[in-house]
């Protein structure tokens, strides 16, 4: 047992691949340690590859990649640009807007991240907004992308931890909005303080132009958002739904993008999905091992003689899921962590989906926090602001995220009201 | 390039394309065959019974024949914050080490899903009744064969770490995982 999880531990944090360092440990207990035939690493590894909720993976990804490509990414900046128009701030308030829309499409925080700040970094920073805190609010802002459904953090937590998709994604959208409101909070306050530049003042031709131009693109949430919560397909489904929607509003209506796009389009989604679905498999088979050498008891047991407390607990996971998202990607924390914290979260009486969103908060403000926080890297990348210029902006969403996630973490009726109301309707 | 990287050139750049295309072609198969079957399912009214069997078992390929691919392009998730951190030679070690365990361990993987794919000969998917080890568990040998290949590929250019690479003109853009 200790071999298994130190021996995973070790190779993971010199640098071999997380997939290969759970692999390769389950590999090597399985033969050193059990009497086992060596071939069930290979069986599990497949079993865990073999999954109809995870396909929903690519087909998100893939439909991001297609809005962006389309340009539906710009109608959206240009509408919100038109409704919000004057107010000091404006514009901080359309990249919150913004990035809203773009979450109702796209499950992934980084690729929406890249898109937005390309446009909305360079416009800030020519009406007068400090760079810095132009790519921090991207930056921060990016976050709603996997907490508003659809989600691709959430798809990976339902294929670990046996909840539903449609619940996690409905869980998400409460919280979601209060995201976006604090941040526009936040922005409101950072405005007034630093006397940012108002808006140009409204006009409705404008507005109605934007609208026009937006239109196709805003009818896609409705048919993927809609579809999932009427019931009527299953996520996976709802993925290739909005692929083939994604694909007509694309290469139909808008024209802006070209079939011979497509393939480079295709090939990132599949190696970006085949990346996750590497580590779900050695996962898969290490998660097997764990659940069959570790007395889940003597686990529970072990948390129990640290506090009765499920405040408390709840405190400790989130402090361990801020620390590792400081050096690790998001979702390999989901898949490494979940089926180990499951029996104990039945213990203490939390319901996965509610913590499915704690976790998904938790991991997006990882995304956030150097050294390794991709987020961080991507605005850097993509409009030249350095990382460190960054992070001097980044404190007041740090902490307006570490509230939320504390309100998340404490108000679980935030995550569960709507799933709740929901009934059995979803698939 | 040495003479070795010349005469193997050729086919190293057919298997780089074929991998590539095949898995282009499998990511828009799989999201036609799903549309394909909403529609059966409330177009038609008739629900396919193979679309999803099919589909998954596709899924499979693709993501395993893709981690190797993503191998190839050294984009696997991975903690490197540490290890960069280490002193220049300490680091080159550390790098040779866990690539060597990565070969092994597709090594091993190769072998143990080939055995398994013949221990479970005679078995059939449920729906398609079309035989289970090959359309589903000979994805595993055959992706970490392909895995084996290009772990390899990385001790013949010898290139570890940063510095090994720097003296090299840029490889090609290759579309960035991430």
């Amino acid at each position: 047992m200790i071999l298994l999880i130190g021996l995973m531990l070790a190779l993971m944090l010199l640098g071999m691949p997380i997939a290969h360092a759970m692999g390769a440990s389950a590999l090597v207990y399985v033969v050193t340690c059990t009497d086992l035939s060596p071939m069930l690493v290979a069986q599990r590894i497949c079993v865990g590859a073999d999954s109809m909720v995870l396909l929903a993976l690519p087909f998100f990804l893939l439909a991001g990649e297609i809005m962006n490509a389309a340009g539906i990414t710009q109608r959206l900046t240009r509408l919100a640009l038109a409704i919000i128009g004057k107010p000091r701030g404006g514009l901080a308030y359309v990249v919150v807007a913004v990035n809203m829309l773009v979450a109702m499409v796209s499950g992934a925080a980084i690729a929406s991240a890249a898109a937005v700040g390309s446009t909305m970094v360079p416009m800030m920073t020519a009406k007068g907004y400090p760079k810095g805190y132009a790519a921090a609010l991207n930056a921060a802002a990016a976050t709603m992308g996997p907490i508003i459904p659809p989600s691709v953090g959430f798809i990976i937590y339902a294929s670990v931890s046996g909840a539903s998709v449609g619940k996690l994604f409905l869980a998400g959208t409460l919280p979601g909005i209060l995201l976006a409101v604090l941040t526009l909070v936040v922005c409101a306050w950072i405005a007034r303080r630093d006397g940012h530049p108002a808006g140009e003042p409204r006009n409705r031709r404008e507005i109605l132009a934007s609208l026009r131009s937006a239109a196709p693109a805003l009818l896609m949430p409705v048919i993927i958002l809609g579809g999932i919560f009427g019931g009527l397909v299953t996520p996976t489904e709802a993925g290739a739904l909005a692929v083939a929607y994604g694909l007509v509003a694309g290469l139909g209506i808008y024209r802006t993008l070209k079939w011979r796009d497509l393939p480079a389009i295709l090939l990132v989604t599949a190696r970006r999905t085949a990346a996750i679905m590497f580590i779900m498999a050695c996962a898969s088979c290490f998660g097997f091992l764990i659940t069959r050498e570790v007395d889940a008891g003597a686990f529970i047991g072990l948390f129990q003689s640290l506090t009765s407390s499920r405040a408390i607990l709840l405190l400790l996971l989130i402090g361990l899921i801020l620390v590792l998202g400081t050096v690790m990607e998001g979702g390999s924390i989901m898949i490494i962590l979940t089926p180990l914290l499951l029996p104990v979260l039945a213990a203490y009486g939390i319901d996965i989906v509610h913590f499915g969103v704690v976790f998904q908060m938790g991991i997006m403000i990882g995304l956030l926090t150097p050294p390794v926080g991709m987020l961080l890297f991507v605005l850097a990348g993509t409009t030249g602001v350095p990382v460190k210029t960054i992070l001097r902006h980044m404190t007041p969403f740090y902490a307006m995220l570490v509230v939320l996630l504390l309100i998340l973490a404490f108000v679980p009726d935030l995550s569960l009201a709507l799933v709740q109301g929901s009934g059995g309707r979803l698939k | 390039m040495d003479h070795m990287d010349r005469q193997l050139g050729g086919a190293a750049r057919w298997v780089d394309r074929a991998g590539d295309i095949l898995l282009i072609g499998l990511n828009a198969l799989m999201a036609a065959i799903v549309l394909g079957a909403i529609f059966f399912r409330y177009v038609l009214n008739n629900s396919l019974s193979w679309s999803d069997e099919f589909v998954r078992y596709l899924f499979v390929w693709f993501s395993l024949v893709g981690s190797a691919l993503v191998l190839r392009d050294r984009e696997h998730i991975r903690v490197e914050y540490f290890v960069e951190k280490f002193p220049p030679r300490l680091q080159r070690a550390v790098e040779v080490a866990m690539a060597a365990g990565v070969c092994l361990f597709h090594a091993a993987l190769t072998v143990l899903g080939a055995l398994w794919v013949w221990e479970t000969r005679g078995t059939v998917t449920s729906a398609l009744q079309w035989p289970l080890n090959l359309f589903f568990y000979a994805a595993l040998p055959v992706a970490s064969l392909l895995s084996l290949a290009y772990a390899l590929q990385r001790f013949r250019r010898g290139e570890f770490t940063e510095r090994d690479t720097s003296d090299r003109p840029p490889a090609d853009d290759r579309g960035g995982a991430r």
